[in-house]
């Protein structure tokens, strides 16, 4: 008879000693074998994995038994959390487990044939890719490769991240494809390449517990990066000297660890940082001889226009629209001019923020004893000045010499779990290659070309459409055949009444969509393609501080749900090169010819180089098994051949699944923790010290930069800011975590955080039904003057999550005119009382 | 596929709205967090709901699960100065709050050693605690705890 | 108010490889406490039922101050009363 108490306390005992087990790096065979635990029956096999959400790169250890996961917990031997997770990583074991997953393809269909306007009904793969290669063809065919397009994700893993890059760059030749990471980091890329000459920090998170100092800027870390605010909060409460200054445009949980508040009027960051540079060169704390070694100075271009369309009038006005990324040389005497003009009392004046608050985080820059750690994400990346945002605290940190080094470091987090391993370092924006290479450099192309084993000339070496573009493209008709994969881009992209869906359901255009959930996105979709998600497949990731980490695939997929990485090369196998390549191109590899797609770039003796043997025993993996060879590995393997020996080396595929992940660049086995200063950085000539190996010259720019306005402001008929974000309980759309009860009921529902001044202005009282106006469109929520945010007066701010309260329906969809990304964060709109 | 829990079909507007979400374009609405609502059509937000407040514990999905908390929170202080949630979950205070207390491995430091105090990495208790507002579910979720797991081996002779 | 209803914990004990058996059987003498796997570089893998957390602590402080050990480190803690 089965004792269920007797049961689960050996199981619960079992479960203690195998996490242990794993924890002390012991073989599962080490378990004593006197005990009588009734091993069998409760063994629960454990094993790593990332976290499926954000950027910080949490390892979990996830317990699998019978093809199901039934719990995870922090891993106690990842350096990033050290045991913890926050609540969306306590409950990664129910992500998959939403009773609205998508088992089989879904095509829109009326009596039995494909119709734009038709009922979306099951169908097979076969018929699924048959109808979607199809359109693909005719629209080759019609248009050529510019109005083919793919809109793909941080949440990729690298091997599909790269797989598509190859499909849609090599393979249909068009560099229409971009990450949903364009609306999270890609200013915070062109800051990096800017100053820098190369993307990603120079710092890790082992800064946090070096430095004396951490300033916010634009960062909800409490909320956004939970674990990553537990080692700060360490940090603070653990030694008294350490301050926090925390900038927001209003008040979260962060201020509840600041000894330096700051609430600023919206944009004006740039006069502030701005302020903190001549504070350090007015209280002649330059460090003059880092200066004078490793930098120089560049007047960047003003007035550049807010990414809008071209007819736009601000587009119009906008004296450097066609040259935002212009600049040229000057002086240090030249630069310490243009930034005398913020002085305290004018700063102090825009920003709002009083005067002895803006001295005091001014000397945690200045104070050369302090070591000082900047974080940011999305209130500087999703900016119409987002790049110049970076440039400006990269400029704070050179000018005192407070960089690439342990705590003092300025730091750009990311949002999503492989913003940096898959959009970034894979090359999966519309302008670049691997390795920080770019489509418009020739020797890029060419080395990206013979690593591909491609003729000369293949890939296209013109710019593709970005992401705001390509909703604006899909509406103008000229982008006709698209496939969005692994993002929810119709709750995330702003301005979806004018641009999105009408893009979407413009009939003369075909849009796939892969995803895990009938998400928003899906419903705008003609096809839509159930996904495998998480550690349904083999996958990796690289997390904001360059770990690149692995995991398994530990259960199957329900029903016909296919990983993306299959999709890719499913969809790959329909084209024959006569189908995508002209006849000039193929006559230079005459070989390629009558070949399929998936054969020319999957099978090409380097992808499909490592026998399926080579997967680690006890694990499945569906793509592989199904294509015959360990695809991961030769996708990664490939992959890393173009960044070793040039700063961005991976260590071998195997070497991540036996870690808890790898900092690149690796180096004769030995991770990198600071870029660019001798001693940690073996890239770094002997004898320099610092060297800034990115630019040619080794040296990093600093920007002057003006502070100018946002694209729109509050006025009379629309008299208030709004800024738009995320909280803790809920990422990536909430399109996982709203299927999570105990996280839904955490916060279900978004609402309109407003000062109980402005609502009692409007007659308004908390819980009332309120609507949410802009020049572009409205939407319905209910007004909250309490909890967790605290906005001041003139600003409200309403969380993006809720998939039936379209925040994006009022957003504008102005972007940084360097990095095209959209500023989520700042609008006018005025509300109204339903 | 089935049917997911809907809270706006079951309020009595529902047939109407699916007669405007069918203007829109001519197909069933799929996204199921929307309700059946058309994307360029407007659902009513829902009230805003009270957290539960109970001194109920609930049943954990596993033992690694953080418990969620039972009771309302509002108004809660936790800052670099107070934490109130402290002022009863605390060793030192559980006899008077009656209070479960603090996990022991809270009391584990960044390096796993054992502290006479919780470790600061632990402080601010909502990043892994949270209430639960008095809402059903959207989406039945049909995660298997592993209790379940071994129930249903049983049941099926595995013992 | 006391709190009995049992709590079960996994620790992993650091001790040298040489002085790895008197470390065990000091464990072994605890009641509440069960080796469960051993590494010979010096880790061994303990799990203990106790009453409720405080005994724990007070089972985890004497198992540290047996004659040898390195460190205790939790890993897995289940309270059944949370």
């Amino acid at each position: 008879m089965f004792n269920t108490k007797i049961s689960r306390r050996d199981a619960l005992k079992a479960q203690a000693a195998a996490v242990a087990i794993a924890a002390a790096g012991l073989p599962a065979s080490a378990l004593s074998q006197n005990l009588v635990t009734r091993a069998e029956e409760t063994e629960l096999k454990w094993s790593k994995a990332p976290c499926r959400f954000c950027g910080t790169g949490c390892s979990v250890m996830v317990a699998t038994k019978d093809n199901h996961i039934v719990a995870t917990h922090g891993d106690v031997q990842s350096p990033v959390n050290r045991g913890l997770n926050c609540v969306k990583g306590y409950f990664l074991s129910k992500i998959m487990y939403g009773r609205d997953r998508l088992t089989t393809p879904l095509l829109r269909k009326t009596n039995g044939v494909y119709d734009k306007n038709g009922e979306f009904t099951p169908v097979t793969w076969d018929e699924a890719f048959d109808v979607m290669a199809e359109k693909w063809k005719e629209t080759l065919r019609a248009k050529g490769p510019t109005a083919v397009g793919m809109f793909g994700s941080g949440q990729w893993t690298v091997f599909e991240g790269y797989a598509a890059s190859k499909l849609m760059k090599a393979g249909f030749r068009s560099n229409n494809l971009d990450p949903n990471a364009r609306h999270c980091m890609a200013s915070a890329v062109a800051g990096f390449m800017r100053t820098f000459g190369m993307d990603e920090p120079m710092g890790c998170y082992d800064d946090m517990e070096a430095a004396d100092a951490f300033v916010l800027w634009g960062s909800n870390m409490a909320e956004m990066h939970p674990i990553l605010w537990t080692r700060i909060t360490d940090r603070r409460l653990s030694a008294p000297h350490v301050k926090v200054a925390v900038l927001s445009t209003y008040e979260h949980r962060c201020f509840d660890l600041a000894d330096i508040p700051m609430v600023f009027t919206p944009q004006t960051d740039l006069a502030i940082l701005n302020y903190i540079a001549h504070h350090i060169i007015s209280t002649g704390r330059v460090n003059t001889g880092f200066v004078n070694a490793h930098t120089v100075f560049k007047l960047g271009n003003p007035d550049i226009g807010y990414g809008l369309r071209p007819d736009h009038p601000l587009e119009q006005a906008a004296a450097n629209a066609g040259d935002s990324n212009g600049a040229k040389d000057m002086t240090f005497e030249e630069y310490a001019t243009f930034v005398s003009d913020y002085t305290l009392d004018k700063v102090h004046e825009i920003s709002g923020v009083p005067k002895n608050r803006l001295e005091a985080m001014a000397e945690l820059y200045a104070d050369p004893a302090i070591k000082v750690t900047s974080f940011w994400t999305m209130g500087f990346n999703q900016h119409t000045r987002g790049v110049w945002a970076n440039n400006l605290v990269y400029n704070i940190h050179l000018l005192t010499g407070k960089i690439a080094e342990p705590g003092n470091s300025p730091f750009s987090l990311t949002g999503q779990p492989s913003a940096c391993g898959t959009a970034r370092e894979v090359g999966t924006f519309s302008h670049r290659l691997p390795a920080d290479m770019v489509v418009t450099n020739p020797d890029h192309r060419a080395t990206a070309e013979k690593i591909w084993k491609l003729p000369d000339g293949t890939i296209p070496d013109k710019v593709g459409y970005h992401a705001v573009q390509q909703n604006r493209m899909l509406k103008d008709g000229k982008l006709n055949a698209y496939w969005v994969q692994c993002n929810n881009n119709m709750q995330a992209a702003a301005n979806i009444n004018e641009e999105g869906l009408p893009g979407y359901r413009n009939p003369e255009n075909f849009i796939a969509v892969s995803d895990a959930y009938p998400t928003v996105t899906c419903e705008a979709a003609d096809l839509i393609l159930p996904t495998a998600m998480w550690v349904e497949k083999e996958g990796c990731y690289g997390n904001a501080e360059r770990r690149t980490h692995m995991w398994h695939q530990l259960v199957n997929a329900p029903g016909d749900a296919k990983s993306d990485l299959w999709q890719l090369m499913e969809f790959s196998k329909r084209f024959v090169m006569e189908d995508v390549w002209p006849e000039e191109l193929l006559a230079k590899q005459p070989d390629y010819r009558g070949k399929s797609l998936y054969d020319v770039l999957y099978r090409n003796g380097q992808v499909d180089a490592f026998p399926v043997s080579d997967i680690e025993a006890g694990y499945n993996n569906q793509e592989s098994e199904e294509c015959g060879f360990y695809i991961q590995k030769g996708l990664f393997e490939e992959y890393a051949s173009f960044g070793r020996g040039h700063a961005h080396d991976l260590a071998p595929f195997d070497a991540y699944h036996a870690t808890r992940g790898l900092r690149w660049p690796v180096v004769d086995g030995k991770e990198t923790r600071w870029r660019y200063r001798e001693g940690y950085d073996p890239y770094v000539t002997a004898g320099a010290g610092v060297e800034f190996y990115g630019h040619k010259d080794g040296k990093a720019r600093i920007f002057a930069l003006p502070f100018e306005p946002a694209a729109e402001s509050p006025d009379d008929e629309y008299p208030m800011w709004l800024c738009t974000g995320r909280v803790l309980e809920h990422w990536h759309s909430g399109s996982m975590t709203q299927r999570v009860p105990e996280l839904y009921r955490a916060f279900p529902d978004a609402v309109c955080f407003i000062h109980p001044d402005d609502a009692s202005e409007l007659g308004l009282r908390r819980g009332d039904e309120v609507r949410v106006i802009s020049r572009r469109g409205d939407m319905l929520t209910r007004v909250e003057t309490r909890g967790r945010n605290r906005p001041p007066r003139g600003l409200v701010f309403v969380p993006w999550f809720d998939a039936s309260q379209l925040i994006n329906k009022v957003t504008l969809d102005a972007t940084d005119p360097i990095s095209k990304q959209t500023d989520f964060k700042k609008c006018a709109i005025r509300l109204e009382k339903v | 596929m089935m049917k997911p829990i809907n809270k706006w079909l079951m309020m009595a507007c529902g047939l109407i709205v699916i007669g405007i979400a069918g203007a829109a374009w001519a197909a069933e609405p799929v996204a199921t967090l929307r309700g059946g609502v058309a994307i360029d059509r407007e659902t009513t937000p829902p009230r805003i709901t009270q957290f539960e407040d109970t001194d109920q514990k609930r049943p954990r999905n596993y033992p690694e699960q953080p418990p969620t908390i039972p009771h309302d929170i509002d108004g809660y202080r936790v800052d670099i100065n107070s934490n109130k949630c402290l002022s009863c979950h605390a060793r030192s205070r559980t006899g008077e709050s009656g209070a479960p207390m603090v996990s022991i491995t809270h009391f584990m430091d960044r390096e796993g050693q054992f502290r006479a105090a919780v470790s600061p990495r632990r402080y601010f208790c909502l990043q892994c605690h949270v209430p639960q507002h008095q809402t059903d579910p959207l989406v039945i979720n049909d995660f298997v705890d592993v209790d379940t797991l071994l129930l249903n081996d049983a049941r099926h002779g595995k013992e | 108010m006391t709190e009995d209803h049992g709590v079960i914990s996994s620790l992993i004990v650091q001790t040298r490889p040489e002085n790895m058996k008197t470390v065990q059987a000091g464990i072994i003498a605890f009641d509440q406490a069960e080796i469960h796997a051993t590494d010979p570089c010096g880790k061994i893998v303990v799990v203990i039922e106790a009453r409720n957390d405080a005994a724990l602590a007070d089972e985890m402080r004497r198992i540290g101050d047996i004659s040898g050990v390195l460190g205790v480190n939790m890993v897995f803690h289940h309270n059944a009363l949370q």
